[in-house]
């Protein structure tokens, strides 16, 4: 705070501009986001780290001595340029240049934990270590003991128990102290002995003139003898063509130095560990060992997880859609009724744009809100308590031939609801390939829409074969699914998701505070993302149907599908058929209130299929269907694949599974007609 | 397992273009390694063992370093199903790891219980 603001009584906490940043830093399953939350509340702010599909959280924190920024950096083992979020964070550290770090440790794991921090402090001198989970140690005959390792590591200390928030405030006063005093750390980094320190001084020797600030030459050393690819790009482009084969040349001789890097990391820690932890009752068979019988047993593993998707589904199909119907029917279309009725005496376009275009929209964000907070919940509840690593480990042999990892299985088998749920729950993938493999395989799990469609459509095409119609192209639906699995892995993800290593985390019980957190954060990102571009899609899409007019038969929807109609003959498609599968964009079912409309049936689904038979033969029925399913998704699911993935991936999608929609589509027509199917009526 | 069998298994990108010569803890080359070296996905569940190197390209060692699966440390194999992953314990923590990825990794008896119980306590 500066004198002014004393004067003028500023309370620091609520002071409108926080200066300086604090940065918050961990391993995966260290609590780190129940500490965020309880150090910001809800003044929070979610997003994404610039280019990159990586959540990016951002607080306010209330120091003492006035409010500072606090960034939560994302979760990672080690800081070698592997990943997108070991890139993220070791440039934050790099060029933000935090005033101070708080580092959470796990004091069950504590040398997992210690690791990373070795490799922080070769950037970043001012940490302050937060030591989690001290109550779990205890119960597991760990005693850690906070003053010990805080004078092995020459760094503040703080026990802590984050659910119950613990020792909060003295991780604040201790990042405040070294805020206004960097002294009191005094850490240093793992030190190299014989050949490595030698090759060491040598490398840092010759970078030294040339690496750009702020990168410190030393750590760049480090990293080329780690095989760090950025790292190596840096110190070519900094040595240049005339400097860079020499230390090429040395850094191949040195190759297996990287084991002295990693192994002097570890001397290090273990240094430290064992000033500080005692095992007075080591061997206690703990809940986890226990539960872990179960839950990763090459039988009752699968037993448990079909029982956990099971339970998923029925949430799906018992609470969530019909919750959501009831919602649609009692509040979004009674509003869209009176809406219309009292716009009666108005320009009938000004009732139609609210009704159908803005009440629709803002009806369908309304109407996912509790359907995706029940299933945020859900998964907040699975992965919090640990359960969701052993689904990733029980289910890899199945995924990972199409590339996908384990964990997809879930969020996947979410998508037989919803697609929209699906593409939201894929944030549980920790890789960012297998992230976005998952959200762009999640449109071909046939949602509860689609295969309402199919349900009123296949008895009006196939009549007695409906249900071997019905089965078939859901079918289709999964191979073209593990098929273009394959092609992505083959593709675009090659050796992304090569190396399956994955840490188990203890289990413990779900905290509903940082539940709730998670549902709140995430459903306004919802709301204030996805919830315009559905808005937005609606009114477009009510627009597209309704001008110029009068009716759907003379709008530019209808103009499109005759526009479009040379591509629908392959299909057997005519301009109506094209017409309902666009309007479908609005949602899935929507395809049938068209389909009637269009062809002169719009008294329920009795007449349809009556009338449907009559126009379209069961070739190009087929076709239909085939590309109903396979066609891109309803606009909330593009809407939250561009929230959660950016328009670029949202847009491979879409024409990922337009392609696939088409060509299948003629395919099958062709087939059909060529195996004496009827391509007419 | 021959030497020859562990050269050519898949590694992984290699900034310098050469593979990495396959050293023990103790700076060892290759040839050199005690022939009670076995492969991790050959240990079956419940026995305990000293993981003696790894066999992959640098991003697998960082990764199992960070995870604690490091030369020396000793490893208490909880799963080891035909298919599908291996589970391992390492100090305090679950580690499991894909079958392509443990058979990179290279393990060796214990000398004796005493220090068994000392790694992984």
């Amino acid at each position: 705070m500066t004198p002014a603001e004393a004067a003028a009584g500023v309370d620091p906490a609520v002071a409108a501009e926080p200066r300086g940043t604090v940065a918050l830093l961990g391993q995966p399953n260290v609590g780190k986001s129940t500490v965020f939350n309880t150090l910001t509340g809800l003044r929070q702010h979610v997003g994404n780290w610039p280019g990159k599909t990586v959540e990016r959280k951002e607080g306010r924190l209330a120091l003492p001595d006035g409010a500072a920024r606090l960034i939560d950096l994302p979760g990672t083992y080690s800081l070698t340029a592997g990943s997108a979020e070991e890139r993220i964070v070791r440039q934050f550290l790099l060029h933000a240049d935090p005033d101070v770090v708080i580092f959470l440790a796990d004091a069950t794991a504590l040398e997992r934990g210690l690791y990373l921090l070795a490799e922080v402090l070769a950037l970043h001198g001012r940490v302050v270590v937060g030591l989690n989970r001290m109550d779990v140690a205890r119960e597991r005959g760990v005693d850690v003991d906070a003053d010990a390792l805080s004078r092995a590591l020459g760094l503040p200390v703080v026990p802590m128990v984050a659910r119950n928030a613990d020792g909060v405030d003295r991780l604040l006063s201790e990042a405040e102290a070294v805020r206004r005093n960097p002294a009191r750390c005094q850490a240093s980094p793992p030190a190299m002995q014989g050949q490595a320190a030698r090759v060491l001084d040598d490398l840092t020797g010759r970078l030294a003139p040339v690496v750009p600030a702020p990168y410190p030459p030393r750590w760049l050393a480090q990293k080329l003898l780690e095989g760090d690819t950025e790292a190596c790009g840096l110190a070519r482009d900094a040595l240049g063509r005339t400097q860079w084969p020499a230390l090429e040349a040395e850094l191949r001789e040195n190759e297996d130095l990287v084991l002295d890097v990693l192994g002097a990391r570890y001397a290090w820690v273990e240094r430290a560990v064992r000033a500080a932890v005692h095992r007075p009752s080591a061997g206690r068979v703990s809940w986890t060992d226990r539960l872990d019988r179960i839950a990763t047993h090459g039988v009752w593993g699968f037993v448990l997880l079909f029982a956990v998707l099971g339970a998923a589904l029925a949430l799906t199909f018992e609470i969530a859609l019909p919750l959501q119907g009831w919602l649609d029917a009692h509040m979004v279309q009674p509003s869209a009724a009176a809406t219309r009725e009292a716009l009666a005496g108005a320009p009938p376009w000004l009732g139609g744009l609210l009704a159908d275009g803005v009440i629709t929209g803002v009806g369908t964000v309304l109407t996912f809100l509790p359907v995706l907070a029940l299933f945020y919940v859900f998964m907040g509840i699975l992965e919090d308590s640990g359960y969701l690593a052993r689904v990733a480990l029980v289910m890899d042999r199945f995924m990972h031939g199409i590339g996908l990892h384990g964990k997809s299985a879930l969020p996947l088998t979410l998508g037989f609801g919803c697609n929209v749920i699906s593409v939201m729950n894929a944030r549980i993938i920790d890789s960012r390939a297998g992230r976005l493999m998952t959200i762009l395989l999640a449109p071909l799990v046939p949602c509860s829409a689609r295969l309402a469609v199919l349900a009123v459509l296949t008895p009006a095409f196939f009549g007695a074969w409906a249900s071997v119609a019905m089965i078939g192209l859901i079918a289709l639906n999964m191979l073209v699914l593990a098929g273009l699995g394959l092609l992505l892995n083959r593709t675009t993800f090659r050796g992304a998701e090569s190396a399956f290593v994955m840490e188990l985390p203890l289990y413990q019980r779900p905290h509903l505070r940082s539940t709730l957190f998670y549902v709140y954060s995430n459903l306004k990102a919802f709301v204030k993302n996805a919830g315009t571009v559905i808005v937005v899609a609606s009114i477009a899409i009510w627009a597209l149907s309704s001008f110029p007019g009068p009716g759907l038969e003379n709008s530019v929807l209808a103009q499109l599908g005759h526009l479009v109609a040379p591509v629908g003959d392959l299909m057997g498609f005519d301009w109506r058929l094209i017409a309902a599968l666009l309007s479908s964009f609005v949602a899935k079912e929507v395809a049938i209130s068209t389909l009637g409309i269009l062809y002169g049936a719009d008294g329920g689904t009795a007449a349809l299929t009556q009338a449907l038979p009559a126009a379209v033969g069961p070739a190009a029925g087929l076709a239909f269907l085939a590309v109903t399913m396979l066609f891109i998704p309803c606009m909330a699911t593009v809407a939250v694949m561009r929230q959660e993935a950016g328009w670029a991936w949202t847009l491979v999608s879409a024409v990922l599974l337009l392609a696939v929609s088409l060509l299948l589509g003629i395919g099958l027509y062709q087939g059909a007609v060529l195996l004496g199917l009827g391509g007419a009526p | 397992m021959t030497l020859d069998a562990r050269e050519t298994m898949p590694g992984f990108a290699k900034p310098f273009g050469k593979r990495r010569k396959i050293r023990g803890e103790a700076g060892q080359v290759d040839a050199t390694c005690p022939p009670t070296d076995t492969l991790l996905t050959g240990v079956p569940a419940g026995r305990t063992v000293r993981v003696a190197g790894v066999n992959g390209g640098y991003r697998l060692l960082d990764r199992l370093s960070a995870l604690g699966v490091v030369p020396g440390a000793a490893a208490r194999i909880l799963r080891n199903p035909r298919c599908g992953p291996l589970l391992l314990q390492v100090h305090d923590t679950r580690v499991a790891l894909g079958r392509g990825q443990a058979a990179k990794v290279r393990v060796a008896p214990l000398p004796d219980a005493a220090e068994a119980a000392d790694d992984a306590g």
